[in-house]
């Protein structure tokens, strides 16, 4: 199996205390607004090319795995699938939001390729592919609500 | 009592956290998402605790922290400095633990624990007068309050909350890993939903009753322990059992108060 290459990024210039400030002011001063934007929360989405170099269909990148009663107290992997979609959600926030800082954009649009590239191997296992290397190009996207015609982000076709 | 309760609970949510942190080391690693060189440029000062090395290490200090301040909660007693460093502690872990992921770990949950330990680093501090101590249990009172109101507020406005639709949403998107039955049960019983809905909508809007009499408040904390338990259960969201379980107790010590 070839492991996708991930993209060397240059570091983000800008941002030396800002981060800090930030999140001290989103833990002081918290929203408070949980679940507020019903019916539109983006989805992220892979796909891989087929042999014939055909894509085959979309299908979630961020499946929580099943739970028992003690994963009410703690929950990792579910932890791990929240803070991606947070990820997601934020990404498709600056996408939408014509007054968002251009290079935070970008520095989400990587991270949401490098959680999209993480959740590959799964996808695939569960898409029932027996051998990974056979996988040439792949894909991710970001939708609204599951709707197709309601497309955040395409990458173009990455390398595996 | 209140305090300590509070101490206990929020030094288990803050050792979960820690040990929640440690086994997801893969996404924080060079092959993960939140990989140390595309996150580094925006730590300045934070460098070093942030690496990988550092970070953990922090973590391990986190599960130390929650141990001291578990055993004063549990121990009680005033004039315990070391108790109050162990909860400020905790809470700037919070803070690196928020800015290791850029943004937040997971959400609300994250603030609501940062709440808690800054009230009770105010509640333990040490030969400070009892109305900082008393400043610091209000405080967390109020941001609960605050945070029932403002939940239930934006779902009043929607009204995809009072058709059910809302709920039928998330419990259909998988990132929530909602259990097959209940997202069936959720898709094919409508009225459900909209029942489900409408009443998470009145009960967290009810939150400032809890500040009224001694009977109200017990009701609210006892259907609101329920409330979470049943979101950690049905959404998987864990990490707000354990911190609003902690700041609940504040409620009883502002009705005392107020009342």
């Amino acid at each position: 199996m070839v492991p996708y290459r991930f993209r060397t990024l240059s570091p983000r210039p800008r941002y030396r205390l800002r981060l800090f400030i930030a999140t001290l002011l989103r833990l002081c001063f918290p929203s408070w607004a949980f679940f507020d934007r019903a019916g539109t929360l983006p989805e992220l989405q892979i796909r891989r090319y087929a042999v014939d170099k055909r894509p085959v269909t979309w299908q979630s990148a961020l499946i929580a795995p099943a739970r028992r009663w003690w994963h009410m107290f703690s929950f990792p992997e579910g932890t791990q699938v929240l803070a991606t979609q947070s990820l997601v959600e934020r990404y498709c926030q600056a996408v939408l939001d014509s007054d968002a800082d251009h290079a935070e954009t970008v520095h989400l649009q990587r991270l949401v390729e490098y959680a999209a590239a993480c959740a590959l191997p799964a996808a695939w296992k569960a898409e029932g592919q027996p051998e990974a290397s056979v996988v040439l190009r792949w894909q991710w996207r970001v939708v609204l609500d599951n709707n197709n015609d309601d497309v955040v982000h395409e990458s173009a076709g990455l390398p595996w | 009592m209140v305090v300590r309760v509070m101490s206990v609970v929020a030094a288990a949510a803050a050792a979960v956290n820690a040990a929640e942190l440690l086994t997801m080391s893969r996404v924080l690693s060079e092959r993960g998402i939140w990989r140390p060189t595309t996150m580094a440029a925006s730590w300045g000062a934070f460098r070093v605790l942030l690496s990988a090395t550092g970070f953990r290490a922090v973590l391990a200090l986190q599960l130390l922290a929650a141990l001291g301040l578990a055993l004063g909660g549990w121990r009680g007693g005033t004039d315990m400095p070391w108790v109050a460093a162990c909860a400020a502690t905790l809470a700037s872990i919070t803070l690196l633990s928020a800015m290791r992921f850029g943004h937040t770990v997971n959400g609300g949950s994250d603030a609501m624990l940062f709440t808690v330990l800054a009230g009770l680093t105010l509640a333990w501090w040490p030969s400070a007068s009892s109305v900082v101590h008393e400043a610091g249990v209000l405080y967390v009172a109020a941001q609960l309050t605050l945070s029932y109101v403002r939940a239930g507020w934006v779902k009043l406005r929607e009204r995809d909350w009072w058709t059910g639709r809302a709920l039928r949403a998330f419990t259909a998107f998988p990132a929530y890993g909602v259990p097959i039955g209940m997202v069936q049960a959720a898709s094919q019983h409508p009225f459900l939903t909209r029942l489900i809905g409408v009443s998470a909508i009145l009960f967290e809007l009810s939150a400032p009753l809890a500040w009224w009499q001694p009977i109200t408040c017990a009701l609210f904390i006892t259907v609101a322990i329920l409330f979470h338990i049943g979101t950690a259960v049905i959404f998987g969201l864990s990490r707000f059992l354990l911190a609003w379980s902690a700041a609940l107790p504040s409620l009883w010590y502002a009705m005392v108060r107020v009342a």
